[in-house]
């Protein structure tokens, strides 16, 4: 099922967490809903779920408005982060409930329920488990079947909260893989949120990168890796170093070289934000002009990598750069040495993103939950 | 793929753990011993000899004086009516208290405060100001009785002024116990099975009614107990006319005022086995379902 997102917006109080969310979901995608919290990713979540109504906007499932409908109608399988299931029902119970409850003449009979839960258990491998409580459940197994319990239903869209959040590192990397493969066996159209960019790169076919309720970014993995739009996907994703320069006469020159570095398209005229990652940072020749000069103030080696710290002499700033280590026989940088860096890869953007944020009053230590609880209080 | 077991569920061990109790927050047996002997005689003193000189009065002339007390019309009736009362006010306070505990829980909404504190005020005000509260309503003089008495009926002095009493005094008892246990456990649960497909009334049934069981039926217990034996806020709107507006509280005190210690403390005695059948049931539930209120964490 392709789900069209148009204009949604949703206040909470004086809090606008969705600004007008435009979003095309292909049908058996799955896509991550990415960002930090308060940016809106959750409540985008619930917004298609129908378990959050919306103040503007439109939430289309196929050709059908399923603003119009409510949460049962919908069809969604929603699997909660803290997973929801209801403790006093067996593990079985707690697959069948969806069907359980459907209207008489649409219910399955007994028997096709309990086969149709007992495939599911074998999906999710969980077979044997069917007589447990919650309780009796490990976190990774509560993921498994609350997941379950959702896909009993043929959801039209599989939404997931947070879904490896409270899990330990171990677990989540293995439920990670196992969730692609049951993504690839079943086909479902798949959402799901996090704040993971490692989760939300490696699991994801398209990542939807989200900021106070506005979409920065949408792309494939490659893609808002490769080519950030804006500098909050670049700060998101990695943490880059961002290097002040000047773009004059269409060519761009860094703070504190003496040289142009590249030629630069003319809109960005001004002052700029060079925003260039630790790995993408060259040693430069000593006579390069548009080198940036600095010392280096600590060195750290982890396998084949070696990080540096480096002030740059100009501004006084320490930068970060990762230089590939792989002959332990060539002399490597050490405290003190000076050095010369030009970044190989970068992007640019106008200096005027920072001004913005504190224009908004945007508190970041509330999350949107708080919110949602301070504006029906 | 290896994403089986690993559950963090209680294991059971096929061996007594060797010991039970941790000895480094243990006290001397010394210090022990005086804690607990003091806890026991407090309890003795103060709880168990008062429940068991109710026995040893009500069977002081023999079993057959005590089963007389309870031939007396006048004791029937005032059985009949406690029961009666009992049986209107738990069942509109068990609906009462469950749509106040599920609106303050699961919805927001502006005096939220203000009714939770409301809910309190029974529990806060004294039973004979509560009781005087319905007699300037409905008394000779009251605001409503002109109306009342000529369009429903009596109210005081009668069985529905001793209902609307006990409906008041026993109002937060179910409510305070469900409302904790809501708070905590949110509306995900609910969500879910709204999204699953459930109708309201489905989800309401199946999935929240079963979460809180227990506390309901605690609840109900302590509400029914109560609504037996409340006498201050009846006694005021009861009137005490025997055999008509006598609840077996009322009833008891009216028989011991008259000296007739035996009947006074038989008609009590019933009201302490109702004390102790109580709690004994609560116990038994929690003993034949502690797997389920262990999954349902309560009590």
């Amino acid at each position: 099922m392709d789900i069209q997102i148009r204009g949604v917006q949703k206040h909470y109080g004086s809090f606008h967490a969705l600004r007008g969310i435009d979003l095309d979901i292909a049908s058996g995608e799955l896509l991550a809903l990415l960002g930090p919290s308060g940016s809106g990713k959750t409540t985008l979540l619930r917004a298609i779920a129908g378990l959050e109504p919306l103040d503007g906007g439109l939430v289309k499932f196929g050709d059908v408005d399923a603003t119009a409908l409510s949460v049962q109608e919908r069809k969604v399988g929603f699997v909660f982060q803290q997973y929801a299931l209801f403790k006093h029902m067996t593990v079985l119970d707690n697959i069948a409930f969806g069907l359980s409850v459907r209207p008489k003449r649409e219910r399955p009979d007994a028997a096709t329920i309990n086969k149709r839960v007992r495939e599911l258990l074998e999906l999710v491998q969980l077979g044997g488990l069917e007589k447990r409580y919650p309780a009796q459940l490990s976190g990774g197994q509560k993921q498994r079947v609350a997941l379950a319990r959702a896909l009993a239903i043929e959801p039209r869209v599989l939404l997931l909260d947070e879904p490896f959040g409270a899990l330990d590192a171990k677990v989540r990397k293995d439920l990670r893989r196992w969730l692609r493969q049951l993504h690839r066996e079943t086909g479902y159209t798949t959402i799901f949120v996090t704040h993971d960019q490692e989760e939300a790169l490696e699991l994801a076919d398209r990542v939807v990168v989200m900021n106070r309720g506005v979409i920065e970014q949408v792309g494939t993995t490659d893609e808002v890796w490769d080519a950030p739009l804006t500098p909050f996907v670049y700060d998101f994703l990695g943490t880059p170093n961002v290097l002040p320069g000047q773009v004059a006469g269409g060519v761009l020159r860094l703070s504190g070289a003496s040289g142009a570095l590249d030629a630069a398209p003319a809109a960005a005229e001004g002052t700029v934000d060079v925003y260039t990652r630790p790995n993408e940072l060259r040693v430069a020749a000593a006579d390069d002009p548009a080198a940036l000069a600095g010392k280096v103030v600590e060195t750290q080696r982890t396998g084949l990598l070696l990080r540096l710290g480096v002030q740059l002499l100009g501004s006084g700033a320490v930068i970060e750069v990762e230089l590939p280590h792989p002959d332990p026989a060539v002399q490597r940088w050490q405290t003190g040495d000076t050095i010369r860096l030009r970044p190989a890869r970068y992007r640019l953007f106008p200096r005027s993103g920072l001004a913005a944020d504190a224009a908004t009053g945007f508190d970041p230590t509330l999350t949107v939950t708080e919110h949602r609880s301070r504006s029906r209080s | 793929m290896s994403l089986d077991t690993a559950p963090d569920s209680p294991v059971r061990l096929p061996f007594e753990p060797l010991q039970k109790t941790n000895s480094v927050i243990n006290e001397p047996p010394l210090v022990r011993g005086l804690l607990i002997g003091a806890a026991l005689a407090f309890l003795s003193l103060f709880l168990l000899l008062p429940l068991l000189s109710v026995f040893v009065e009500a069977l002081r002339k023999g079993l057959g004086a005590y089963f007389a007390a309870f031939g007396d019309p006048e004791t029937l009736e005032a059985i009949k009516l406690t029961v009666i009362a009992a049986l209107i006010a738990v069942p509109l306070n068990l609906v009462f208290g469950l749509s106040a505990a599920w609106a303050i829980t699961k919805f927001e909404f502006r005096g939220k405060q203000f009714l939770i504190t409301l809910i309190d005020l029974p529990f806060s005000v004294s039973p004979v100001v509560a009781g005087l509260v319905f007699v300037l309503i409905f008394g000779a003089q009251g605001w409503a009785q002109p109306w009342f008495g000529e369009n429903v009926g009596r109210v005081l002095f009668s069985t529905p002024g001793i209902v609307l009493a006990t409906v008041f005094v026993t109002f937060p008892f179910i409510a305070r116990e469900l409302i904790p246990l809501m708070q905590e456990q949110g509306t995900e649960d609910e969500q879910a099975a709204l999204s699953l497909g459930a109708t309201g009334w489905q989800t309401f049934t199946r999935v929240t009614l079963p979460n809180i069981k227990w506390a309901l039926l605690y609840g109900v217990l302590l509400c029914n107990a109560r609504a037996m034996g409340e006498f201050g806020a009846v006694s005021v709107v009861s009137g005490h006319i025997r055999g008509l507006t006598n609840t077996l509280p009322l009833h008891i005190e009216i028989l011991y005022n008259e000296y007739q210690f035996v009947s006074a403390f038989a008609v009590a005695s019933l009201l302490a086995l109702l004390a102790m059948v109580t709690l004994a049931l609560k116990s038994f539930l929690e003993w034949r379902y502690a797997d389920q209120l262990a999954a349902t964490r309560r009590h």
